[in-house]
């Protein structure tokens, strides 16, 4: 299934543990290139902080006292139902294999924020790396104006290590658009035309000129060539490439990706006129320009910080976060499938953890591991099916138990990255990308 | 719980600062780091075990490769592939730890380091306590006197085989980019020193010395090694172990902001940060820069950076003030009149880069200057030339 294994390379080459030797390993490698890059992948996460409802959403309990005040609509697929709040989403079942039968250990937020980015429980000696920073690594393609990973407005408070790029180092960090968990950004929080802020920090220099910026960059390119002839080795030189990267995003064309005004008015309004569904279209121009790891959260209307973290209130609350959810992913899945990019793009939508489909006596559904739901959407993905089944209250898993591990293997081998695929860690210990076993039925 | 945003980072960073300062000997250093008590927001070594959560087992994996230069964690849960710990002595050692009182519930911002009379650890899926013993299998009994006391005397003490050692390494490595044992939090068999004898009796020297930082650190600048130059004389790279020439190395982003500090030449030190003056901790333009600079501490000599941290070099807000003609006490400076163009040139160089301008880059630049730049404006043009020397890789990287 996978173009490429570090087992596949010691075996071609013919190489030993003890004896790894850099010529010998280059024609595997060679040979593996091709096919490995012949296409450009892409994935998104879509980031659901404080834990949504399955119950609610994707994996429904009608007739149950669990099941709540939502009924459950038909989709074009089936026997596969969603919540009536997800009508749009229900008409691209098609594309969605929907897994309800996620098991995981961490019901805290800060602790499972950490495990469905990572795919590790936070705590040891080890700084493990956002999913999309170990993905976006091994997918990226050298010849990308933009930044392989891009994270929009992402929802870091409950657990900032969870969304950083850990032992691979800051070149794997994701350039943050909108963030707003930064002491200044979170101060000029507003909206502006009635949609939400959305740019890359530190762009441009808004004070200085396009001419004065040549000019400064053709003088730093002089005292640059200086150093460099009497300081050609590895770190100047990956200073020196970072920069001229960095350069050609500021003044490329691609860069106006991140200007959303350049979309009619009509598209604006149908992702929804807030921050997840514009996050949601930037993600579709970005993709457009080759970036290949996207990374979204939804948050809620109000910027509420609780996000889906529904104690009290769980409907209306729900109801709110599921509008907004499925006007924008709709609307994303939709364009990409029209410009042909949805075969090559990968989605997976996941909170921390479920919620308990038991309510409680606020009207609410609290934090909930043992049984929940996790969607995946798109290239590489079998759609237009469930995977694994819940019992009638829907407190245990009753077919297909997954974890973190099953879950992040199978993106990774819908995104054609082998998960077995190693890093080696500040401790030197080479690390996998995803320690479980790709659930076979969900990949295409 | 966030010990950033409690400031408890900054605070156990001014403690550490203090102490090496005073130059206080090491070994009381640590020892006053294992030994610590009471709160951390009150006192700083504290933190370090509010950070870890009380945990033994992360208290013993910190504190061995920290202070022992060894990875004995990855024998938590598995016997060691290379090196010869075994489970039964990460969980020896973590017995030292076992005894603290555990934090209630979510209170975690009370967190007190306090010893307890009872406490053990066992290995995962066995029933046996684990008793406490030293690195290299010796037992140490329980009597009157706390695990935590029993710790800081063999950990710090002379004849500890790994403490002499893994300090002096990591401060060979602070200078040099790479230690004689690389990388530095691994000593052992399986990974010996580049220079062996060096590594001994450096290592003899310090604890003879009482743990003397500051002359551990004055021997190693005054070495024939050190003052070597990372120009390359002939093509190709080196192999880096010999110290032949000595590496460039990444600056952390502390260091970054402190240079951009004295970039500035900032004098007045009521409104702006001072290096000098201001606690850390109350800097927010200080913790902003850290935090989206802020790199894996390994690797000095690898350019850990990308394009977002680029751009915030490039156009954030700290090259932004400091290249801010009414901001920028250096740029002010060079109004006067008795400089010429070359003058100001030179200056600008000499402040950042610690050298004059090559003959191509007084010729360029000069003329940049004297035109007035792209918007005829001598003071604008200077920000500019400014501007290119901090984005420089000769600024960045220490070479």
């Amino acid at each position: 299934m996978f173009e490429l294994t570090r087992r596949d390379l010691w075996q071609s080459a013919g190489l030993s543990l003890a004896g790894i030797n850099a010529s010998g390993w280059l024609p595997a490698i060679a040979n593996a290139l091709p096919e490995a890059k012949s296409k450009r992948r892409h994935c998104i996460l879509l980031w659901m902080p404080g834990g949504p409802s399955q119950t609610d959403t994707f994996d429904m309990k009608p007739g149950h006292a669990n099941g709540g005040e939502f009924k459950p609509i038909k989709t074009n697929v089936p026997g596969v139902e969603f919540s009536e709040h997800l009508p749009l989403l229900a008409k691209q079942a098609d594309k969605m294999a929907i897994v309800r039968s996620l098991s995981t250990a961490e019901g805290d937020h800060n602790r499972g924020t950490y495990l469905m980015h990572t795919g590790h429980a936070p705590g040891g000696p080890i700084s493990y790396p956002t999913i999309g920073s170990s993905l976006s690594k091994a997918m990226s393609l050298e010849d990308n104006e933009l930044p392989d990973f891009v994270s929009i407005s992402p929802y870091t408070v409950f657990n900032r290590n969870a969304f950083g790029p850990g032992f691979l180092g800051p070149r794997h960090a994701p350039l943050t658009v909108g963030g707003v968990n930064n002491i200044r950004q979170r101060q000029q929080q507003n909206n502006s035309g009635g949609y939400p802020v959305l740019g890359v920090e530190d762009l441009n220099n808004t004070g200085v000129s396009k001419t004065r910026t040549d000019a400064r960059l053709d003088i730093w390119q002089t005292i640059q060539s200086s150093f460099l002839e009497t300081h050609d080795v590895a770190s100047p030189r990956a200073h020196d490439t970072v920069y001229q990267r960095a350069v050609k995003m500021m003044q490329t064309e691609s860069a106006k990706a991140f200007d959303l005004a350049d979309e009619p008015e009509k598209v604006r309004q149908a992702y929804g006129a807030n921050r997840f569904g514009q996050s949601c279209l930037m993600a579709r121009r970005l993709i457009e320009r080759g970036v290949s790891f996207i990374e979204i959260a939804l948050r809620g209307a109000n910027q509420g910080v609780l996000g889906w973290d529904t104690h009290n209130n769980n409907f209306a609350r729900t109801k709110t976060l599921s509008a907004e959810l499925d006007a924008g992913w709709s609307s994303l899945m939709r364009e990409l499938d029209q410009r042909g990019l949805l075969d090559s793009t990968t989605i997976i939508w996941t909170g921390e953890f479920g919620r308990t489909p038991k309510i409680n006596r606020n009207g609410g559904r609290d934090h909930y591991p043992r049984a929940w739901t996790s969607v995946l959407a798109g290239g590489g993905i079998n759609g237009g099916q469930v995977i694994g089944k819940t019992s009638k209250s829907g407190e245990t898993v009753e077919e297909g138990k997954a974890d973190v591990g099953d879950l992040m293997a199978t993106l990774c081998a819908a995104v054609k990255v082998d998960p077995q695929h190693q890093n080696i860690s500040a401790v030197g210990r080479p690390i996998r990308i995803a320690a479980g076993t790709p659930i076979a039925e969900a990949l295409s | 719980m966030n010990i950033r945003r409690l400031g408890l980072e900054q605070r156990f960073q001014e403690w550490l600062r203090g102490q090496f300062a005073a130059n206080a000997p090491y070994n009381e250093t640590v020892s006053q780091i294992i030994l610590a008590k009471g709160q951390a927001a009150q006192t700083g070594p504290a933190l370090f075990y509010t950070a870890l959560k009380m945990q033994p087992e992360e208290l013993a994996a910190s504190t061995s490769k920290f202070f022992c230069g060894v990875q004995i964690q990855c024998a938590q849960c598995h016997d060691h592939p290379f090196d010869h710990w075994t489970r039964k002595d990460f969980w020896g050692y973590a017995a030292f730890f076992a005894r603290l009182q555990k934090p209630l519930g979510d209170q975690q911002a009370a967190f007190q380091a306090t010893d307890t009379p009872t406490g053990e650890v066992k290995i995962p899926d066995t029933d046996d306590d684990v008793m406490p013993q030293f690195l290299g299998g010796v037992p140490s009994k329980d009597n009157d006197r706390t695990r935590r006391i029993r710790l800081a005397e063999w950990l710090t003490s002379k004849d500890n085989p790994y403490f002499a050692r893994a300090t002096v390494n990591r401060v060979w490595a602070l200078m040099f980019g790479r230690g004689l044992v690389d990388p530095v939090d691994d000593l052992g068999a399986h990974n010996p020193s580049s220079h062996p004898e060096l590594l001994d009796e450096l290592s003899n020297w310090f604890a003879e010395s009482g743990f003397d930082l500051q002359r551990l650190v004055r021997v190693l600048a005054r070495t024939k090694a050190y003052n070597r130059s990372s120009r390359i004389e002939s093509g190709g790279e080196d192999a880096p172990e010999l110290f032949a020439r000595m590496a460039i190395k990444s600056l952390t982003a502390e260091q970054l902001y402190d240079c951009l500090i004295e970039a500035m030449k900032r004098r007045d030190s009521t409104t702006v940060t001072n290096v000098h003056n201001i606690p850390y901790y109350n800097d927010v333009n200080r913790q902003e820069f850290l935090e989206k600079l802020r790199a894996p501490t390994q690797g000095a000599t690898q350019y850990e950076g990308g394009i977002p941290q680029a751009l915030t070099l490039m156009n954030g807000s700290m090259i932004r003030q400091a290249t801010d003609i009414s901001k920028s006490d250096l740029l002010l400076a060079l109004d006067a009149p008795f400089f010429t163009d070359e003058g100001r040139l030179e200056v600008l160089f000499l402040s950042t880069l610690s050298r004059k301008p090559t003959p191509r880059e007084h010729k360029k630049l000069t003329k940049y200057v004297t035109d007035g730049g792209v918007t005829d404006n001598r003071r604008e043009a200077l920000a500019d030339i400014l501007w290119g020397l901090l984005n420089s890789s000769e600024f960045v990287l220490n070479h």
